[in-house]
């Protein structure tokens, strides 16, 4: 028999970003309890990146796009948002998310065409009216642009 | 007057964790070992599956596991009872294991000593579909009380994977669950993904999915 090994660590931040290094700090505290949290971790992390490269006194806005096939909630990324940005250059900055379209590549006719998650199982080639396609991007997230006080 | 300025960005989010994975899987392929993750809904079958794979291939391979919970090590005790080696990562409330959680189970790991791991992702089919680990093989299973319709309410994670698992076909007459309907959902998503019905209470099926794991297995290492 093999012991079970102590408790292993939590991950750590990255320590990149503005002040990962602090154990209070939020990020730093083992309060990942959904995934919209470490996603809006990373994107302040870039736009603190981005605000600190660019001399940005205040973000005003960001923009993102999310695929569709992703289950990330718009509502909840501002509420983590708003609590991890409290005290940076971010703190008060609107999200606004955009959801991509699924795109489809027909397997008939090779024609690339776009549909909703909701059309999922249903969509047809609006060319060739082929149920078979293969979806070729719906998946990623991206922080695209800020608004910025500078 | 300040003015406001928009500045164009275009970074992918969660990227560090990308690029984690990407090297810990580097690594792993170096060193000659292959990770597998497995991914479903709580009480799918994972740690069964798991267990019964072992079964087959541990004369095979050197085998191990690397099992993810959110703050139990039940399924860990359980893989260590039945003999194998087993590591425990307890994410303290997150929903999936990121690439940094498995590095650090790996690290309890002697690599040496394994040919091939098994991931055991947390329980649910949303969280880990957006985080590698740094496997290089993706396995999502689905058991038959579940439903057919899984591939619609979550198509992140069966777009995903690599292969399917349908556990407990010995309930299939007692559950709608229609093989074929769920078939055709997938191959929208994931045309060349294979399924695999299988029973880990009977073990039908199971023989089906090893040769191909084995064959997996022997073409990544």
């Amino acid at each position: 028999m093999f012991p079970v090994p102590a408790r292993i660590p939590e991950a750590e931040s990255s320590g990149r970003a503005w002040g990962s290094g602090h154990p209070q700090h939020p990020w730093n505290r083992q309060a990942l309890t959904v995934h919209e949290l470490p996603v809006t971790r990373s994107i302040l992390e870039i736009v603190l990146r981005q605000a600190e490269s660019h001399q940005v006194t205040k973000v005003v806005a960001v923009d993102i796009t999310i695929a569709a096939l992703s289950d990330l909630e718009g509502e909840w990324l501002q509420s983590y948002f708003d609590h991890l940005s409290r005290g940076t250059p971010a703190e008060g900055a609107e999200l606004r998310v955009r959801r991509a379209p699924l795109t489809f590549r027909c397997d008939a006719c090779s024609s690339e065409f776009q549909a909703t998650r909701e059309e999922l199982a249903s969509a047809r080639c609006p060319r060739c009216g082929s149920r078979d396609a293969s979806i070729i991007s719906g998946m990623g997230y991206t922080v695209d642009s800020m608004e910025a006080q500078t | 007057m300040t003015d406001v300025t928009l500045i164009n960005i275009k970074e992918e989010i969660l990227s560090e964790n990308r690029e984690l994975a990407q090297e810990l899987r580097s690594k792993l392929t170096d060193r000659g070992v292959f990770l597998v993750n497995y991914m479903s809904s709580p009480g799918s079958g994972k740690t069964s599956l798991i267990l019964r794979t072992l079964e087959r291939v541990k004369d095979r391979f050197r085998v191990g596991v690397i099992e993810g919970d959110v703050d139990s090590a039940v399924d860990a005790e359980r893989v260590l009872r039945e003999g194998f080696h087993a590591v425990q990562i307890r994410t303290g409330g997150s929903c999936h294991l990121t690439a940094a959680m498995v590095e650090k189970g790996l690290d309890a790991l002697s690599l040496e000593a394994f040919d091939l791991l098994f991931l055991e992702n947390i329980g649910n089919l949303i969280c880990p579909a957006g985080s590698d680990t740094g496997a290089h093989l993706d396995v999502a299973l689905v058991s038959v009380p579940e439903g057919d319709d899984k591939p619609l309410k979550y198509p992140l994670i069966f777009r995903k994977s690599d292969a399917f698992i349908v556990n407990k076909t010995d309930v299939l007459d007692s559950f709608d669950f229609d093989l074929e309907a769920f078939r055709e959902r997938l191959r929208r998503l994931n045309p060349e993904a294979p399924v695999f019905p299988l029973s880990c209470r009977t073990g039908e099926g199971i023989e089906e999915w090893c040769r191909w794991l084995e064959d997996r297995v022997e073409g990544g290492r």
